[in-house]
């Protein structure tokens, strides 16, 4: 009883000591640690509970439903302690001391063994766990707290150690997960020493560390960690807290490290970003305003005046305050995070990911920061829309110029869309139709020099007005956005296509080049080919082309192409390949269509590929004309050389070899016409009728192309095939050189046989001239020599025709293009070579 | 132009039924049958020629004279005609050889390309056929390079005609067409008369009836020379596919649809293959020919002309549809197909048809006709009937020669057709 006469002036913690001691049976490691648990306890229920006279009663009876629920033993045991208490006047805070207690017991209940052990393991636990479950409350990574926290901080530490090379991140991972467990496994601190400095650190210079950790600032027990952004304990000035007190900075100094990164982001990328990475550090700044405003009032509250006893404030309360700021700051970090080394368009994105996002608070913050960061684009993207222009000195907005060389690439090359820029929220469809409503503007403005009202602007121009930047992304206006853009892109698009249609007249060039290019003005083509035959077979360096010009234009003068339009015909020229040695004219001549303006955007690129189609068919259209040259000769020759009786079965054979070839041109060439020029003509003209922009037109035109191009046998595939034509056009060139010399030859007979009977005529009356008999006989028999050797030219000539014919045929039955069959069946339609 | 281009053909054909009337065409490639006069009216590049004046001198009275240039309109001073006479058109012809040849010279030199001349007459009576076959001599000589076409209008064989001499009149035309045309187009009233009755309903036609019909053959069939395509835009490449030698230079021509301009419209749309289809049958075409389907004859060529609204890019599809059903026969001694031309319908001529289709047809089959017209001779000739008209003429007045050789010139026609539809036809005249 002595000793407790001498309570009164013992310190609290001295007794909870000797408590523990008692409870411990004297066993000191046992007993260092329950007195731990209990000062922590103690310390903990001081912040939280309010003491009050009637809730001693109603822990009194708390206690004695809970011990007699046990034995009557105990709750007679505790009755009389009960009243002992109760007249003792040392005890000051009663009802405090048995909640405590009850606590304890509840506590312990449960299990078997020692209860107090019990509870001191299970706390620690229950400690950590809550932690953890707080965290994954608020983070929706699914990650406990110190997980998130270290996830972070890896990625933060990964770039630290990149940047500096430093080994701090082992040293700030360890103190993170270790901090809170390393106080219990340490049994050889002195338990008199801990005791000591506990009583030293007091809340409120913690909590003046603590703030000024939140600005940045290191303080006395607050260190910088060495290499990194976040604060930690110091070691020297840590052994003196209590673990509660460590566990409480441990969480409150990650929201500092946050600040810290958040801090350094914005300083980072303040100079070197654009305007959307402006937005986003502006956004961010606001954030760390509002909370800099929270940190002052902390501040305020903490440092209450001196004369009262306790302040407020809390290193919980402190928590509990800043715990808004922590969990934004968390996200806000992630999101700058997520957001580095990106700029303008990909920002959007990355912060549009979170939009998604399960947490309220994610969807929130990001939200609010997406609003921001679109306001740039919103401006950039009404500009675009509605000026075709583009202030984009940071390259950030979607769609990006490039100089181009001539006007009509514009179209094709100066802008392009930045994939990598474009929204998320922005389809990439969407994002083709914004690049081509703007590209129309600049198309109609630049290449048209049509300054003219662009229809539908007003609908956009109120949308921009009436609507802000969330129009983009949020759901329900976003409708409304992208209707307008929608019919803006559609009404500009053919406003686009009306010019080219109607003032630019697309089809009538379209028409031309059908009709000069491919061939299809058939007269003047024939005309062209009979003007310019005699001097393409001049080798190529002999040719002119001013020549070549006049001849053009003579073969227009007098066919049916005088009568097209005069604009056309200007544009109609002659084209002249390099060319080398052994080339004639025919390797190099080509005929060109000069588009400039609007519509070249559509077909300058493609001239290649006219000419090359035209060279193809210029080809054909030369052997269909040496075929029907060959004909027309044949039939002057029977006409002419009526008498010559030899000649017929050598023209026999030539008439029917030829009409052979000219069935194979003939029928080649409609398959030309109607497979491939028709069908892909229709093909286009239906293409071209329902465009909606100028890529349809420009798509569609290309289409035809690649189609003849296929057709006339021009494309990869087809290269054997080809060869083979070229050979077959090269025998029927090769014919027309037999069937010449055939002509000179009975020209030659004919006229020594005319003179031959006109002399004789006038001989008649003198008798007959032997010398000049013989010389005539002489010839005729070199003749019928010459006759047989061309009669097995000719022979042998059909036989390797039919041959290469033969072999053209099995390539194209062959085939795997539909087509190609089709003209297999036109070749050898009532079977002939089939069957033969 | 097209406007006068269609009372053009209007009244060109109304004549060709006319034994005694001939015409002369000369082919351009720009403006092909016309040239533009001082007050940028289009003129016929035509010559008409008569030895009496009776029809020139109703076409001359009819609103169409200012059509003509009338320095190209000739007629023979003494007007007396040929009398149904082919010797005595060949020699008047061969008398006025000058005078015709002034204008036809002329009407060449004006032509910036001149392809080749087009002659329209019949081959039964005198001047058509008499002057006809000697010009056709003399265009070949002075203008062997030149195409020349002829429509040759071949007479009825199902009534018995005024014309007593009609098949000496016939054979020697028809040597002519054989060795100096290059391509004729036969149009036999026997087939015209019988299209009227049967598939007009018409019992007894008039010229004006039959001739709507010619000048239809003859207007689609230049009509691929007059609205120029890809293909078939010149005379020659129009006849080089259809003629593989060329003696076999007859063609005979089809038409759908044949049938008054009344017909109700057709209830679908007609397609490519509808057309090619009606083309083939015997019914629509416009030549007697006896159709023995158990004969080896058989199609040389095929070209038809279709105009009007019909998709091009279902040519190909009708064309396998025909070989696959085999509708048409064909020569076995070399390839041979149907090709087809799609062609613009005139703007100007109002047709109650949408889809309009002619066949320009090479076929073994003609040969019949010149079997026929052989046949009428071999019969005449036996009974030496009729021969005193054609003694008085210079050219028979020694012996009848030439009427030998003509028998002789179309018997070799008529063999070399048949020979043609045998596959060792390539090989003829290997001796």
């Amino acid at each position: 009883m002595d000793a407790l006469d001498n309570i009164e002036t013992k310190q609290v913690t001295e007794l909870i000591f000797r408590l523990c001691e008692v409870l411990s049976k004297q066993n000191s490691a046992v007993a260092e640690r329950l007195a731990h648990n209990a000062l922590m306890c103690l310390s903990c229920s001081s912040t939280v509970s309010t003491s009050s006279l009637n809730q001693e009663e109603y822990i009194v009876s708390c206690i004695r439903q809970l011990l007699s629920s046990q034995s009557k033993e105990k709750l007679e045991r505790f009755e009389i302690l009960y009243s002992k208490l109760k007249e003792s006047t040392i005890l000051k805070k009663r009802d405090l001391t048995l909640c405590f207690l009850y606590h304890l017991s509840q506590r312990s209940y449960v299990h078997s063994g020692d209860p107090v052990l019990q509870w001191s393991s299970r706390e620690v636990d229950g400690t950590r766990f809550n932690s953890g479950q707080t965290s994954t409350r608020t983070s929706s990574v699914a990650l406990t707290n110190t997980q998130s926290q270290e996830s972070v901080k890896r990625i933060f530490d990964s770039r630290e150690k990149r940047k500096s090379h430093s080994n701090a991140h082992k040293i700030t991972s360890q103190t993170t997960t270790t901090t809170s467990s390393a106080c219990w496994s340490k049994p050889d601190i002195p338990s008199s020493s801990r005791v000591s400095s506990l009583n030293i650190v007091t809340e409120q210079e913690l909590l003046q560390d603590v703030i000024f950790s939140f600005q940045g600032i290191e303080g006395k027990f607050l260190r910088r960690e060495p290499g990194g952004l976040g604060f930690t304990v110091d070691t020297k000035a840590g052994k003196l807290l209590t673990p509660s007190q460590r566990a409480l900075l441990e969480r409150l100094i990650g929201i500092s490290f946050l600040h810290n990164q958040l801090k350094r982001y914005c300083d980072e990328n303040e100079k070197h970003s654009g305007t959307i990475g402006q937005a986003l550090i502006a956004t961010l700044t606001d954030e760390l305003s509002a909370y800099y405003k929270t940190v002052a009032i902390l501040q305020a509250s903490a440092s209450k005046p001196a004369g009262q006893e306790n302040s407020d404030m809390t290193l919980k309360r402190a928590l509990y305050v800043m715990h808004e700021h922590q969990t934004r700051f968390e996200w806000l970090a992630y999101i700058a995070e997520q957001c580095r080394d990106k700029k303008g368009g990909a920002i959007t994105t990355a912060i549009h990911g979170f939009l998604q996002h399960g947490s309220k608070c994610a969807q929130e913050i990001s939200e609010r920061v997406l609003k921001a960061v679109c306001k740039p684009l919103y401006v950039m993207l009404s500009r675009w829309l509605l000026d075709g222009e583009i202030n984009d000195p940071y390259n950030e907005f979607f769609i990006e110029v490039k100089t181009v060389s001539t006007a009509e690439r514009l179209w094709h090359d100066k802008y392009h869309v930045r994939q990598h820029m474009v929204p998320s929220f922005i389809k990439m469809s969407q994002a083709k139709k914004i690049l081509a409503t703007g590209k129309s503007i600049n198309f109609l403005r630049q290449i048209c020099k049509d300054s003219g009202h662009l229809p539908g602007r007003e609908s956009m121009q109120k949308l921009f007005r009436t609507t802000l930047a969330d129009g983009l992304f949020a759901p329900e206006q976003s409708i409304e956005f992208h209707a307008t853009l929608e019919s803006v892109y559609k009404e500009t698009s053919l406003r686009v296509l009306e010019l080219l249609k109607n003032k630019y007249r697309l089809f009538e060039h379209l028409q031309s080049l059908r009709r000069y290019l491919l061939l299809g003005q058939g007269d003047f083509i024939r005309h062209l080919l009979d003007l310019l035959t005699p001097e393409l077979n001049k080798p190529a360096g002999q040719i002119y082309i001013h020549t070549l010009t006049a001849i053009l234009e003579s073969a227009i003068r007098v066919t049916n192409a005088q009568y097209e339009d005069e604009d056309t015909l200007k544009r109609l020229a002659v084209f002249f390949m390099s060319h080398s040695s052994g080339d004639t004219g025919w390797d190099v001549f080509g005929l060109i269509y000069i588009v400039d303006g609007p519509v070249g955007t559509i077909f300058q690129q493609t001239m290649s590929t006219y000419q090359s189609l035209f060279g193809a068919l210029w080809r054909a259209k030369r052997t269909e004309f040496a075929l029907a040259n060959m004909r027309r000769q044949q039939i002057t020759m029977s006409k002419l050389f009526k008498n010559i009786e030899e000649l017929r079965p050598v023209m026999h054979l030539i008439h029917i070899l030829t009409s052979k070839m000219i069935h194979f041109l003939n029928q080649t060439q409609y398959y030309f016409l109607f497979e491939v020029l028709e069908c892909s003509w229709a093909e286009m003209q239906n293409q071209v009728n329902k465009a909606e922009c100028l890529d349809d037109i420009i798509t569609a035109h290309t289409c035809f192309l690649t189609s003849v191009q296929r057709g006339v046998l021009l494309d990869e595939d087809s290269r054997q095939l080809f060869s083979h034509l070229i050979s077959i056009y090269n025998f029927v060139m090769n014919l027309e050189g037999h069937q010449e010399a055939l002509y000179q030859a009975a020209l030659e007979e004919h006229e020594s046989r005319v003179a031959y009977a006109a002399h004789r005529d006038a001989a008649n009356d003198f008798g007959t001239d032997n010398e000049h008999q013989k010389a005539y006989l002489e010839r005729k028999a070199a003749f019928r020599q010459f006759l047989g050797t061309m009669k097995l030219k000719v022979k042998t000539s059909a036989q390797t025709y039919d041959d290469i014919v033969k072999k053209f045929l099995g390539l194209l039955s062959r085939s795997t293009n539909m087509n190609l069959r089709l003209l297999c069946v036109r070749l050898t339609f009532n079977n002939f070579y089939t069957t033969a | 132009m097209v406007s006068t281009l269609k009372e053009f053909w209007k009244i060109l054909p109304q004549k060709v039924v006319f034994i005694t009337y001939m015409y002369i065409i000369g082919i351009d490639r720009k403006d092909v049958f016309f040239y533009q006069a001082d007050d940028e009216h289009y003129i016929p590049r035509a010559v008409l020629l008569d030895l009496e004046p009776r029809v020139i001198n109703t076409i001359l009275n009819s609103p169409y004279s200012k059509l003509y240039n009338q320095e190209n309109v000739f007629l023979s001073k003494n007007g007396g005609g040929a009398g149904n006479n082919w010797a005595s058109g060949y020699s008047q012809g061969e008398k006025l050889n000058e005078e015709i040849f002034d204008i036809i010279d002329r009407e060449a030199e004006g032509s910036d390309s001149l392809e080749g001349f087009v002659l329209c007459h019949s081959i039964a009576g005198g001047t058509g056929s008499g002057m006809g076959s000697n010009i056709l001599e003399k265009l070949s000589d002075r203008f062997p390079k030149k195409l020349v076409q002829t429509y040759s209008v071949f007479p009825n064989l199902d009534e018995i005609s005024d014309v007593v001499v009609q098949p000496y009149n016939s054979l020697l035309t028809l040597k002519r067409l054989t060795e100096s045309a290059d391509s004729v187009v036969v149009l036999d009233n026997t087939a015209l008369n019988r299209i009227a009755a049967d598939r007009l309903k018409i019992q007894n036609p008039t010229f004006t009836q039959i001739n709507s019909l010619v000048s239809t053959i003859m207007s689609v069939s230049t009509t691929t020379l007059r609205y120029p395509s890809y293909m078939n835009n010149d005379l020659m490449g129009l006849l080089a596919p259809l003629i593989p030698t060329p003696r076999l230079h007859f063609l005979m021509t089809g038409y759908t649809p044949l049938s008054t301009d009344t017909d109700e419209a057709s209830v679908r749309k007609t397609t490519v293959l509808d057309v090619m289809r009606r083309l083939l049958q015997p019914k629509n075409m416009m030549v007697s020919t006896a159709q023995d389907r158990s004969s080896e004859h058989c199609f040389i060529s095929i070209l038809n002309i279709i105009q009007g609204e019909v998709d091009p890019t279902q040519v190909h599809k009708s064309l396998q549809r025909i070989r696959e059903r085999k509708l048409a026969q064909f020569i076995p001694w070399g390839p041979a197909s149907i090709q087809v031309a799609l062609s613009r319908k005139s703007p100007y001529i109002q047709s109650a048809h949408r889809v309009s289709g002619l066949m320009l047809a090479n076929h073994t089959n003609i040969s019949t006709l010149f079997d026929r017209a052989l046949t009428q001779y071999d019969k005449l000739r036996k009974r030496e009937a009729f021969l005193d008209q054609f003694r008085k003429e210079d050219m028979f007045k020694e012996n009848l020669g030439e009427l030998d050789s003509s028998r002789e010139v179309v018997q070799d026609l008529v063999d070399e057709y048949i020979a043609a539809t045998c596959e060792n036809y390539c090989t003829r005249e290997q001796t």
